[in-house]
């Protein structure tokens, strides 16, 4: 049995303001343990873009947030094998080469398709192309198992996507990860 | 009266449990973030933020990014080794130091010192993780600004710069309280309990609970893991406010000290009084800021730990039982049927709550509310001798590994003796390392495995004296009794009222302690 203090003898309004502190925190432990959301934290960042899943607004659960875009890339820019924030592109006509970290990135153009061509280095293979543009626009390109030391994607021309991707490849404000 | 079964909004929620899906964190980790995010530490708001932006200028320093983000990428071990490794002079600040009885860092600033142990350091990353996602990422460009700051205040910048970011993360952290929490329904459950127990007198009895949970006039709790929660909220409040208020009037107003630190927060503080923030002034003034129940709290150990990967050497079972304890350690003490009855029934009304949920049942409904599945406060009992009896042997394990066999006296020998006895008996895989990682591993866990050793020791001992003017089978009697209490409850809120479409209570959904996920015990 234990007597607790009356509400004569404490101060009511601290009283109140301490036990609201202790039920949001234990309320917000209880709620835990009972979702299974689809809300998106910051480790899921990389699996949903992975997915493919599309940029979008709020309130939509299978969307990656535009808002999280620039947090997105600062995760990249750790954890990628080599990346380029700032665009060092020397284009000849229609074919470019950028160097993103210790890779470098051919783009071919030819009739009917444009092709990313990656060398790896050392042993290391990426298996991703990701890029990001200040404007929230993004693109993830899964790449392919080298050959011949090469690792190279096609991409038929004329479709939204490949110009897409075109225009994201020469655009200076986009920053290129390679992971 | 309709009330909300939620006291935060739906999107805050799953943000928060967002937080926990990279690994498995017991309720007692969930609690400590919690904690940071709502109360701060010592019934300071502030005082988390602080830490974060000490600890970003400190990482920041020690070679980090310029991005201020070293503590997400990294990980708390990675950034207390960096810390250690800090060189003397790479700070120029404020202090950063080694403790030496417990290793934990110690960042010593101008406005009070923050002692960070591993454990701090966790929590401290999920707090910036929760401020990059939360309100959907509405802040993550403000707090990667913030971080970026505090990175270049590392190494270019003035200890104002470091206070001026750290004013800015918390007004994040109270808007988003503001915006988030229902405020009313809190203060309203407040006046709900205090008018019930102003008409017992203020006097607060194990029963006490359970007829509040059971009184068809409750609309609120819905658990009684909430009510027994809320109760423990209600009296640790009361006391806390009748403590500090008494504090308050033993200082007179014209007392010299009082007098200069009221007039050093108005000539201080920058900032608009309303500001929620200005307390920041206020209580980091101080000689240290953490005062002895932070470092109480701090203390304790992360139970999960015990169930990690690398040694798993508890089942979850015994991760969720511990977890608890230390949970409701001091309220436990003085209401200790109260304490039993959680540990008992709540992993019932936990099964039918995820049942209702899920519409899954292992166990049939009708079946489930007859509470044939409960743990018996005998067993129980025994449960948490068993916990003891292998928690002491992993001490011993842990002491067989960290000592060496010139250890000749008596009792180190054959402690560590029967430490590789265990050891070798063992057939777990997490235990097949090389000497030297087993004994890291081990070094690790030992602050985790002596609470356990401890809690059980403890709650053992209570929980066996509530029975002791009664013979041995003195608590089954009073479990079949308590069983045929809960039973009638459950009967009446599951079957009678029909409600079973509604998730009832979804706020007490515990996937851990229905009792029904596999634990493996080493």
């Amino acid at each position: 049995m234990v007597t607790l203090p009356k509400d004569t003898e404490v101060n009511m309004d601290l009283a109140i303001e301490r036990f609201g502190d202790a039920e949001a925190r234990d309320s917000l432990v209880r709620d835990s343990r009972a979702s299974n959301t689809a809300t998106l934290s910051i480790h899921d960042l990389k699996r949903a873009v992975l997915e493919g899943r599309p940029l979008g607004a709020l309130g939509d659960s299978n969307v990656v947030p535009f808002r999280a875009v620039q947090l997105y890339r600062t995760m990249l820019a750790r954890q990628s094998l080599g990346y380029s924030q700032m665009a060092r592109a020397a284009r000849t006509t229609e074919d470019m080469r950028r160097q993103v970290g210790d890779f470098e990135l051919n783009v071919v153009t030819d009739d009917d398709a444009i092709f990313l061509m990656i060398e790896p280095v050392n042993t290391v293979v990426p298996t991703t192309l990701t890029l990001i543009n200040d404007d929230g626009r993004m693109q993830v390109v899964k790449l392919p198992e080298p050959v011949g030391g090469v690792q190279q994607v096609g991409f038929p021309t004329g479709e939204a996507d490949t110009n897409d991707l075109l225009e994201l490849l020469q655009d200076p404000a986009t920053s290129i990860f390679i992971g | 009266m309709s009330v909300s079964d939620f006291l935060w909004s739906e999107r805050s929620r799953g943000e928060f449990a967002a937080l926990f899906d990279d690994a498995a964190y017991s309720d007692a980790f969930r609690k400590s973030v919690a904690d940071a995010l709502v109360r701060g530490w010592s019934n300071n708001r502030d005082k988390p933020f602080w830490a974060l932006s000490v600890l970003v200028v400190a990482l920041s320093a020690s070679g980090g990014g310029d991005d201020g983000m070293d503590i997400i990428w990294q990980g708390a071990g990675d950034a207390r080794e960096q810390l250690i490794a800090l060189p003397e002079d790479a700070l120029s600040h404020f202090d950063c130091t080694v403790r030496e009885d417990d290793g934990t860092i110690l960042l010593g600033t101008p406005d009070g010192d923050f002692r960070l142990t591993t454990h701090r350091l966790r929590v401290l990353r999920k707090l910036a993780e929760f401020f990059l996602c939360c309100d959907e990422f509405t802040h993550a460009q403000d707090i990667m600004g913030l971080l970026a700051r505090l990175a270049t205040a590392a190494h270019d910048g003035s200890y104002a710069d470091i206070k001026d970011a750290t004013r800015e993360f918390a007004r994040i952290g109270y808007r988003f309280r503001t915006d988030n929490f229902l405020d009313g329904h809190a203060s309203s459950a407040f006046s709900v309990i205090n008018s019930y127990l102003a008409s017992r007198d203020y006097i607060l009895v194990d029963d006490t609970i359970f007829e509040f949970w059971a009184d068809p006039d409750n609309e609120r709790y819905k658990t009684y893991e909430a009510t027994y929660q809320a109760f423990a909220n209600f009296a640790a409040s009361m006391e806390d406010a009748r403590a500090t208020d008494a504090g308050f009037k033993a200082q007179d107003i014209q007392d010299p000290a009082l007098a200069g630190a009221m007039a050093g927060l108005v000539a201080n503080d920058d900032l608009d009084l309303d500001d929620a923030t200005q307390d920041l002034a206020i209580h980091m003034d101080g000689e240290d800021a953490f005062d002895e129940d932070d470092q109480i709290v701090e203390r304790a150990a992360e139970p999960s730990i015990l169930g990690d990967a690398n040694l798993r050497l508890f089942g979850q079972k015994d991760i969720v039982v511990l977890s608890r304890l230390v949970e409701i350690q001091n309220f436990a003490r003085d209401h200790r049927l109260a304490s039993m009855r959680l540990l008992s029934f709540h992993p019932i009304q936990s099964g039918i709550s995820n049942g209702l949920r899920t519409g899954k049942w292992k166990v049939p409904l009708s079946e489930r509310v007859t509470c044939e599945e409960a743990k018996s406060y005998v067993q129980i009992i025994e449960d948490l001798d068993d916990l003891q009896t292998r928690a002491t042997s992993w001490l011993e394990v842990a002491f067989a590994l960290a000592s060496s066999e010139g250890d000749k006296s008596g009792t180190a020998s054959e402690v560590r003796e029967a430490g590789l006895a265990t050891l070798a008996k063992s057939r777990s895989k997490a235990l097949q390392k090389d000497p030297e990682a087993l004994r890291k591993a081990f070094l690790e866990v030992t602050p985790a495995l002596i609470q356990a050793r401890e809690l059980s020791e403890r709650f053992a001992g209570v929980f066996r004296r509530l029975f002791d003017h009664d013979d041995s089978t003195g608590s089954d009697e009073q479990f079949i009794s308590d069983k045929a209490l809960f039973a009638a409850e459950f009967v009446r809120r599951y079957i009678e009222s029909g409600d079973t479409g509604r998730i009832n209570d979804a706020s007490s959904i515990s996937p851990d302690a229905s009792g029904e996920q596999k634990g493996s015990t080493a």
